[in-house]
């Protein structure tokens, strides 16, 4: 007979479910980028309704433990989750949903970094996802817990960055490339939001990551926040669903 | 209940460590619960032994034992530190229900009992976790 130290945990249980969890998922794709404010959480949930659109049965994550918003642009204020075997996500306008705000509801969420990774652990543990082509997971803006947390936990997570022309972003975002082209993560490429501002200057363009498409900046799509079918009606639901092709392009359904 | 994926979580780590050990039987595991998970041990000890079914030679007459920590919780703000049983029945049903689903929950529906504060941590009492594991 043989026995463990009893001292320290054999190891935290929900590291060994998470890829099980993700197993049936195609591909798990992750929009980041480095500030906020640059259309992420837009970006994430019209490309989620874009492949769902195109008959992809698709996921939608929001990460953004603190700051959540994709529930507003798909419009859906899912409750409690559905538990079998572990917590199934919402159906929201055809994507399965998972948000804070299912458990949180609409107070405010004041977490430091390791609980916001305790957090996403806790998620990514008990949500079934099942069968899916894509799950995008909507990230908070930097490259601190979240990103280290997917990166280290969903080894296969592509990621899409997220930029404006702003000096600002491009600076930031040009740091969370060198980040991630370092430690070998791949980036299926850039999307430069808000192109009617000015153009986006060649720091990023060194990086030698594919532009995936320039979105413009669309004065109508504040009035379509709510309501997915008239975002893709927008000039940045049209320029989203071409990317979205780009994104899909070759892949089987 | 969401306790199913907990368990497949605990049954995954087991399996793990007996491999790692080539172990030919587990013959006693003990679990330990943070009491802020708010899981009732009998039920959890239920489905955890639903799982041993599927590795019957593994786990036969398998002694598991569940225990449960009792959470504190600190204030990063002032220093106080305070149990959570002595403010759970403070709690609404469904804010108990979120922080059963994701602890760190607690920090949208509880406040540091002496400064009012959110800005606190889970000391003690948080997750689910293989404490120790006896094998031949």
């Amino acid at each position: 007979m043989k026995e463990s130290n009893g001292n320290k945990p054999i190891e935290d249980p929900r590291h060994s479910v998470v890829e099980k969890k993700l197993g049936k998922v195609k591909r798990v794709i992750a929009i980041a980028g480095g500030k906020g404010g640059t259309g992420k959480s837009l970006v994430a949930a019209t490309l989620a309704k874009s492949l769902s659109e195109n008959g992809y049965k698709t996921g939608l994550l929001d990460l953004d433990l603190t700051g959540p918003s994709a529930h507003l642009i798909l419009g859906e204020s899912p409750g409690f989750p559905e538990e079998d075997n572990g917590v199934i996500p919402a159906n929201a306008s055809g994507i399965s949903f998972s948000s804070i705000i299912q458990y949180a509801g609409d107070s405010p969420s004041p977490l430091r970094g390791g609980d916001i990774s305790n957090a996403i652990l806790e998620i990514l543990a008990i949500t079934r996802w099942g069968s899916l082509d894509f799950l995008i997971i909507d990230m908070p803006p930097g490259i601190s817990d979240a990103m280290l947390d997917i990166i280290k936990l969903v080894r296969r997570c592509e990621f899409v960055m997220v930029a404006t022309p702003s000096k600002v972003v491009v600076e930031t975002v040009r740091k969370n490339i060198l980040l991630l082209q370092e430690i070998g993560v791949p980036i299926l490429g850039i999307i430069e939001n808000m192109t009617n501002m000015e153009p986006l200057n060649g720091t990023l363009k060194k990086s030698g990551i594919k532009l995936l498409g320039k979105v413009p900046y669309d004065r109508s799509i504040e009035t379509a926040i709510g309501n997915p079918s008239r975002i893709l009606d927008t000039k940045f639901g049209q320029s989203m669903s071409e990317i979205c092709s780009m994104i899909a392009g070759g892949k089987e359904k | 209940m969401h306790e199913w994926a907990l368990a497949d979580g605990i049954i995954s780590t087991v399996l793990a460590f007996a491999e790692s050990k080539k172990a030919s039987r587990v013959s006693e595991i003990v679990v330990r619960v943070g009491e802020i998970q708010q899981i009732n041990t009998e039920t959890f000890k239920f489905i955890i032994e639903e799982f041993f079914k599927n590795h019957e030679r593994l786990f036969r007459d398998t002694k598991l034992r569940i225990h449960e920590e009792k959470c504190t919780l600190e204030c990063k703000n002032c220093g106080h530190e305070w149990g959570f049983s002595s403010v759970k029945g403070e709690l609404g049903g469904d804010d108990g229900e979120s922080i059963h689903f994701i602890p760190e929950l607690a920090h949208n529906f509880m406040r540091c009992p002496n400064c009012k504060g959110p800005d606190f941590r889970i000391k003690e009492g948080r997750g689910v976790w293989v404490e120790r594991i006896k094998w031949e």
